[in-house]
């Protein structure tokens, strides 16, 4: 059986403009959760891989994210995600939700969506 | 300009109508502009959550995407309308944005109430097959999706939704996000075709193009 392969973004043209749709992104790289059990890197880490997402769906041209869901495993935890997340989109669009996450050691996962332009 | 925007929402129960409301005037548009509505629903149930929604779209909601997870506050829900500057085309579950080939397609959530894992994956692809095909697309232009595991979530449903996933959607390029799986995942909505499920999986369907 082949595993569930998923790319982690999908450019989608829509009048003109890219739309972006991210995958849900958590602090994993390569295959290996990375800051197990510390939430305010896990949230620097998502962010670093959603930017370099955005990066490269705009190829050199703009990227604006849209909004962001905000998936956080632990209720405690909330206060400190929201301000990493205001404190670089200020102005996005963002849901926090308290939920359990696919992996035991994961403690935030973000899904969000851009408008990119070449 | 593609006009997609995005706003959300907080609200206690009872007020959730008027928290749409004011969400879609805050960005200026009207309730004809929404194009897709996901919400964490609190404790206080989905069934009432919809109905409050339906109620706000005076009984033609969009497509809904709705689970039940906590919001940050705890209560109520909180809510991302995607709203489009053009017209939105909403027939049955499904509404369109776009023109031409980049046209996106958002599709109401499905789930699987009962029966074994394996035959709760069967019947939501079924449903999202069956979307597609009533459409007149491929699976191939699928590009988004959402899984929702229940309760029992966690990595090991991933083998099974693997060989479901690949046996029809073996050519699309979808993401799938997030997998709010493992222990503790609660059940699926009220709302769920059915009553209470395990797990259960609602989607998002934008397709850019047909027949592929």
């Amino acid at each position: 059986m082949h595993p569930a392969w998923f790319s982690r973004g999908v450019r989608v043209e829509l009048d003109g403009e890219g739309l972006l749709l991210a995958g849900g992104t958590a602090s994993v790289v390569g295959s290996s959760v990375v800051h197990e059990g510390d939430v305010a890197e896990q949230v620097e880490q998502v962010l670093d891989l959603l930017d370099a997402l955005r990066r490269a769906a705009a190829g050199g041209g703009a990227a604006r994210c849209g909004y962001m869901v905000v998936y956080v495993r632990d209720r405690d935890d909330v206060g400190v995600v929201r301000g990493i997340l205001d404190a670089h989109f200020p102005t996005v669009p963002t849901l926090v939700i308290v939920a359990p996450l696919s992996r035991s050691d994961l403690l935030v996962e973000i899904d969000s969506a851009a408008i990119v332009t070449a | 300009m593609t006009g997609l925007r995005w706003a959300t929402s907080e609200a206690e129960p009872g007020a959730i109508a008027a928290a749409l409301r004011d969400a879609v005037d805050g960005a200026s548009l009207a309730l004809e502009n929404v194009a897709l509505l996901q919400a964490a629903v609190g404790e206080e149930g989905i069934a009432a959550a919809r109905h409050e929604i339906a109620a706000a779209f005076e009984g033609e909601p969009p497509p809904c995407h709705l689970v039940r997870q906590s919001p940050a506050g705890g209560r109520g829900i909180a809510a991302l309308l995607w709203l489009y500057e053009g017209p939105v085309v909403r027939s049955g579950a499904v509404a369109s944005i776009g023109r031409g080939p980049g046209r996106l397609h958002f599709v109401d959530g499905v789930s699987a109430p009962t029966g074994d894992v394996g035959a709760q994956w069967e019947r939501c692809f079924g449903s999202l097959d069956a979307a597609l095909r009533e459409a007149g697309l491929a699976a191939s232009s699928l590009v988004k999706l959402w899984t929702y595991y229940g309760s029992a979530g966690g990595d090991g449903h991933f083998p099974e939704f693997s060989a479901y996933r690949n046996r029809r959607f073996s050519r699309a390029r979808f993401s799938i996000a997030p997998d709010s799986g493992a222990e503790g995942c609660p059940p699926a909505p009220a709302s769920a075709p059915g009553g209470e499920s395990r797990r259960w999986a609602p989607w998002l369907l934008p397709w850019p193009r047909r027949g592929r």
